[in-house]
């Protein structure tokens, strides 16, 4: 893939080269020079990849699924007390898109996101949706509430300007309050004119009144893609195969960024989970079909002391597709630990010319990779 | 997937803890801590028709000093060690390895009587045990007896230990001035079960030197050869290890040994620092 290609806009190089610096991978090679004093061996790895988020209707059409997604909708609503309702049929699972979407309506309405109740993923309340996968949330629905939204702002400037006499063009929204040429006006004041007082509303007032439900999807149906750069230092003691993580960088590029505290979160979150691939998680079974791995005793995953404290750089270059340039950055921090920290652990055992090439990387498998490597060596 | 139907029994002491645990002809279970029956009971792989709880029974959280030994009551919990609550009479030995069991909310209700009874390989309290040559008291309705933490245990999760008896203490030999020890745990990840545990205590005081190798998918395995060997030295002992754990865990493949090895090679590195 090309990296000026329009479909993975962005710099990827830039992307490397800072995580090669937040790394500090000069002082790495340098560390490599001298035997740890434990007898540890010190590995550095990399891996950038693209996450395709948000793919849709003819993707899944081509793939022959059985289910297609096709609009997302959101349906918002300006409340008589002036407050906002956003629905959207998206699920959330922790994710954070109450937050998100609120402030993709706020982006447009200027109303502040404590007066905007979210609802989500309801059948009895909210529009069809497919759900949330594919990292889709933030672009499909994002994208919806800003449809929605841009079409109720229509509709308010509308009633405003006739409230305030003065022309629709003139209208502005400006923190949570609605302008136009010096004139003042509190949402509620539109709120209260179509619900309690229609006979002070604009002979061509909009029916449709102030709930709108419209629908979204990108420009493309491929997708946008977001990209980023894992570096991680790990060393590997090469005895016992125990491999521990010294640190963990991310530079991430999710295009237009709605909210820093989420990507953040959300990559974390995916790092760690990423860490357990590379790392633990296995569901093992024996020569007669018998599951070894049925309880979390067994079924491995990171906790707290296996996770290292992980740096994170943003770069943002918008999509030219997606409404406000948003990508999806749901899933992408589970993409590259595998990867990243097997290169580092094979990394650290260039020396002894072996080489994993199997995750989870298991004190086990990483043994066996030096004792192959010794075996060769013999031979 | 949760349990099958149970009673339940708070005993009272040690003698109506018995006579429940003989009353149900072997379907009665007693229960401390609840770390490892737990999910037993939830994966109904133990399906017991009584719980005999003796969390209650005073006798079983007595300590007693002897001027060789302190005996800890079975039902001290593995944090109670670890925060020196329960004297330690091994020179820092026991509250180490208590605080490498599992998490602290396991520790906070794992006990060390629990741990032996149920006998898993891997524990770390089985391992101890035998590299102290602890004492094990059980009491059955018949009398109490005494073994050596290594005879107690006969297999993976198999002990000496019948159906309607419980263990109520174990007797502590209490280290000199002079002691050395050493326990070096190999594990996948904080609180985990040990892939490998290499276990030293050297007495001269005493005349007393042990070396065990853990988490042998059987009971710990002593190393008499090493054992005779850290006499002389830790280097010595060193020495002698590779080739008797080769011989000893034969039965394994290079990997299994070569962590218990290593597990062996860096409790003795460190008795010797
Ligand atoms: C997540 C996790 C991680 C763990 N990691 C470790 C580890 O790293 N190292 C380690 O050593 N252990 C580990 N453990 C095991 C833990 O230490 C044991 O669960 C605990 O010691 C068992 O004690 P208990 O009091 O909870 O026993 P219980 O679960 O109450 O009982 C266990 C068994 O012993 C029997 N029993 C209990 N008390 C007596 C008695 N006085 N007399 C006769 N029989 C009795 C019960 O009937 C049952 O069969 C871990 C456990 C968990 C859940």
């Amino acid at each position: 893939m090309s990296p000026t290609s329009t479909t993975t806009a962005g710099d990827y190089v830039a992307s490397l080269r800072t995580a090669q610096q937040m790394i500090a991978l000069d002082k790495i090679r340098a560390r490599q020079k001298t035997p740890e004093p434990d007898g540890t061996l010190i590995g550095v790895g990399f891996a950038t990849y693209t996450e395709q988020s948000a793919h849709g209707t003819k993707v899944f059409a081509a793939w022959g699924l059985p289910l297609v997604p096709g609009f997302e909708q959101a349906s918002l609503k300006l409340t008589p007390d002036g407050g906002l309702e956003v629905r959207a049929g998206i699920v959330t699972i922790g994710q954070g898109l109450e937050t998100t979407l609120a402030q993709v309506a706020n982006e447009i309405l200027t109303i502040p996101v404590s007066r905007i109740k979210v609802k989500l993923g309801d059948t009895a309340t909210t529009p069809y949706s497919t759900g949330a996968y594919a990292s889709r949330g933030i672009v499909m629905a994002g994208g919806a509430v800003s449809r929605s939204a841009e079409k109720l702002a229509e509709r308010i400037k509308h009633i405003a300007a006739h409230l305030m006499q003065k022309r629709p063009d003139e209208v502005k929204f400006k923190d949570g309050r609605i302008e136009a040429g010096g004139a003042r006006l509190d949402f509620a004041e539109v709120g209260r004119a179509w619900y309690l007082r229609p006979e002070t509303l604009p002979e061509n007032v909009d029916t449709g009144g102030l709930e709108v439900t419209e629908g979204y999807k990108p420009l493309v149906d491929g997708g946008v893609f977001s990209y980023a750069t894992h570096a991680a230092v790990v060393t590997v003691d090469p005895r016992t195969g125990l491999v521990k993580i010294l640190d963990y960088v991310v530079v991430e590029d999710c295009g237009r960024v709605v909210n820093p505290m989420i990507v953040e979160g959300q990559t974390f979150g995916g790092v760690a989970q990423g860490i357990g691939t590379a790392l633990f998680e296995e569901s093992t079974y024996d020569g007669q079909g018998q599951p070894l791995a049925s309880t979390l005793m067994d079924y491995l995953l990171p906790g707290p002391t296996e996770l290292p404290s992980i740096r994170m750089a943003h770069t943002e270059t918008p999509s030219p597709y997606s409404a406000h340039g948003i990508k999806g950055v749901g899933e992408g921090g589970a993409i590259a630990p595998g990867a990243t920290v097997v290169n580092a652990i094979n990394d650290a055992l260039r020396s002894l010319g072996a080489e994993v090439c199997e995750i989870p990387a298991t004190p086990r498998r990483v043994l066996e990779a030096i004792a192959a490597a010794q075996k060769q060596a013999a031979a | 997937m949760k349990p099958v139907a149970f009673d339940y029994h708070k005993a009272r002491d040690v003698g109506d803890a018995l006579t429940a645990l003989g009353a149900h002809d072997g379907d009665a279970k007693p229960v401390a801590g609840g770390c490892s029956l737990g999910p037993m009971l939830n994966l109904r792989l133990a399906r017991p028709a009584k719980l005999i709880d003796l969390r209650a029974v005073g006798e079983l959280r007595q300590l007693v000093r002897a001027p060789d030994h302190l005996m800890i009551g079975a039902c001290w919990t593995h944090a109670e060690i670890e925060d020196g609550i329960v004297p330690d009479v091994t020179r820092g030995l026991m509250r180490q390895v208590a605080g490498g069991i599992a998490y602290r909310p396991v520790r906070n209700r794992g006990t060390i009587g629990g741990s032996l009874a149920h006998s898993d390989p891997a524990a770390d309290w089985v391992t101890t045990m035998a590299v102290l040559d602890a004492g094990i008291l059980i009491s059955g309705r018949s009398g109490t007896r005494r073994e050596s933490a290594l005879s107690f245990m006969i297999g993976a999760y198999a002990t000496t230990l019948q159906a309607d008896e419980l263990v109520t203490a174990v007797e502590v030999p209490v280290l000199s001035a002079g002691a050395r020890w050493a326990y070096h745990k190999i594990a996948r990840k904080t609180g985990e079960f040990a892939l490998a545990i290499g276990a030293a205590v050297h007495d001269p005081a005493r005349d007393y030197a042990r070396v065990v190798c853990g988490a042998v998918e059987a009971p710990p395995l002593l190393l008499p050869r090493t054992s005779e060997a850290l006499r002389e030295s830790p280097s010595a002992a060193m020495k002698a290890a590779e080739a008797e754990i080769d011989t000893l865990l034969s039965a394994h493949d290079g990997i299994f040994k070569q962590h218990h090895n290593v597990a062996i090679e860096r409790a003795l590195a460190e008795l010797g620092r």
